[in-house]
């Protein structure tokens, strides 16, 4: 079974893909913060993460930043979802190496799962 | 064309860079402005100097004649100056102002559509998990309610259009029946509130629904910070002419190095609790414009993981 790792603030959005991801068959891991996801994803090397931008303390670019660093993490196809929307944003999350770009409030969750059947590996 | 090569130098010059970045036309600048000023001035010396060498000989009169030329120059563009510089302010307090509020407006909007799509996807869902999709829709409802509310306080506080009424109040009531208000709150929070008055209290001269706000953000923010167990005492005393009203949390209280900002537009200190991300920064903004529109003052004293006391005075009512 694959696994997908959810680093998200938001409870409702954290809840919601939760429930959308599992409903597909994947098993979910999920984080609040930025450290904690950094940390899940080394221990879990879940087959693709999903992470928001704005998170307290660390902010999404830094961990996409680490993630990409590291050796054990660098692989895991990353998709950037988040309500933030300037082209400065978009062009920077691609940059440091994330496969796609999504806006939260302009797609449904069938879209999201869409996105994370084709970048998934 | 003269113009464009003028612009590409002073581009690469960077000097009016953050005109570029918020899209102001180069005559819409205020660094250009105050650019082009400073020429004019600098040629309206020179040429002062040398036509007024042509009507007289004395030194002392050519003298003063460029020095009054100039100080009036100087005078004018300094006025030209400063008004663009106020458009272009409020030009980019608007830009943000509109990025940030539409991107706290994007959060319950993407909760509700995607519980939305949770309560369509599978129409067979028991009856009680579509009860708590429901909630949840309810909850981001009200939450953009609130923001588009604040927004609004907002926008009237920098026009300087927030309108008082103020009247006779007893504040002892009023705070009483925001306490009622927020008990499911304290208690689901395990927070204990009290409040010290003396029977003795004056009645404030305020406006009592817009005091209630102050109040509501301010035992707001005092349940939210307290980490686990804790308590909010709030406390009302006549002190002089005014009123003195303390609200005292045990919660994370607020970093040294963020106390400065507190009172700003959106600003929410870093140790802000992470299941609590629920808040639009907006409130002690809107707080401190009320107490001072309402001839008060508002302060605070806080240190990291001790807890915040909030202090703000109101006019007795004479």
């Amino acid at each position: 079974m694959q696994t997908i790792l959810i680093v998200e603030d938001e409870p409702t959005l954290q809840k919601a893909l939760r429930i959308a991801l599992e409903r597909e068959g994947y098993e979910v891991k999920s984080a609040m913060e930025g450290e904690a996801g950094l940390k899940l994803a080394k221990e879990s090397k879940p087959n693709l993460i999903l992470l928001d931008l704005i998170l307290p303390k660390i902010d999404g670019f830094e961990i996409l930043a680490e993630l990409k660093k590291d050796e054990s993490t660098k692989e895991i196809p990353v998709i950037i979802l988040t309500n933030l929307e300037s082209s400065q944003d978009i062009e920077k999350a691609l940059v440091l190496g994330a496969k796609t770009y999504l806006v939260k409030a302009n797609y449904d969750l069938k879209d999201v799962i869409q996105k994370v059947k084709e970048n998934i590996q | 064309m003269p113009t464009e090569k003028i612009k590409k130098i002073l581009t690469q010059l960077n000097l009016f860079r953050e005109c570029h970045e918020y899209n102001l036309g180069l005559w819409e600048c205020p660094s250009f402005i105050f650019f082009i000023m400073g020429l004019i001035n600098i040629v309206a010396m020179i040429s002062t100097y040398f036509i007024a060498n042509r009507y007289t000989d004395e030194p002392e009169l050519v003298a003063i004649i460029v020095i009054i030329v100039t100080a009036v120059i100087f005078v004018i563009s300094h006025t030209v100056t400063q008004s663009f510089d106020k458009l272009a302010q409020a030009n980019k307090m608007k830009t943000e102002f509109v990025s940030i509020a539409s991107h706290q407006l994007r959060t319950p909007l993407s909760a509700m559509r995607w519980t939305l799509n949770l309560m369509n996807d599978k129409p067979d869902n028991p009856a009680e998990q579509q009860a708590s999709y429901l909630a949840l829709i309810k909850e981001s409802n009200d939450r953009m309610i609130r923001l588009v509310n604040d927004l609004l306080d907002v926008s009237r506080i920098e026009m300087g259009r927030i309108i008082l009424n103020p009247r006779q109040v007893n504040l002892y009531i009023l705070i009483q029946k925001i306490i009622t208000n927020f008990i499911p709150l304290a208690k689901a929070s395990n927070v204990e509130i009290s409040l010290e008055a003396e029977e003795t209290l004056p009645n404030a001269n305020v406006d009592p629904e817009k005091i209630s706000l102050v109040i509501q953000n301010l035992l707001d923010n005092a349940i939210k910070y307290v980490k686990g167990k804790g308590n909010v005492k709030i406390s009302a005393q006549a002190n002089g002419k005014f009123i003195k009203v303390t609200i005292k949390d045990s919660g994370v209280g607020i970093p040294q190095t963020q106390q400065k900002f507190i009172f700003q537009k959106f600003f929410r200190s870093d140790n802000v609790l992470k299941h609590q991300t629920i808040g639009t920064g907006l409130g002690l903004f809107i707080a401190k414009a009320i107490v001072e529109e309402s001839n008060g003052k508002i302060w605070f004293e806080s240190k990291e993981n001790q807890g915040t006391t909030f202090y703000f005075t109101l006019p007795i009512y004479k």
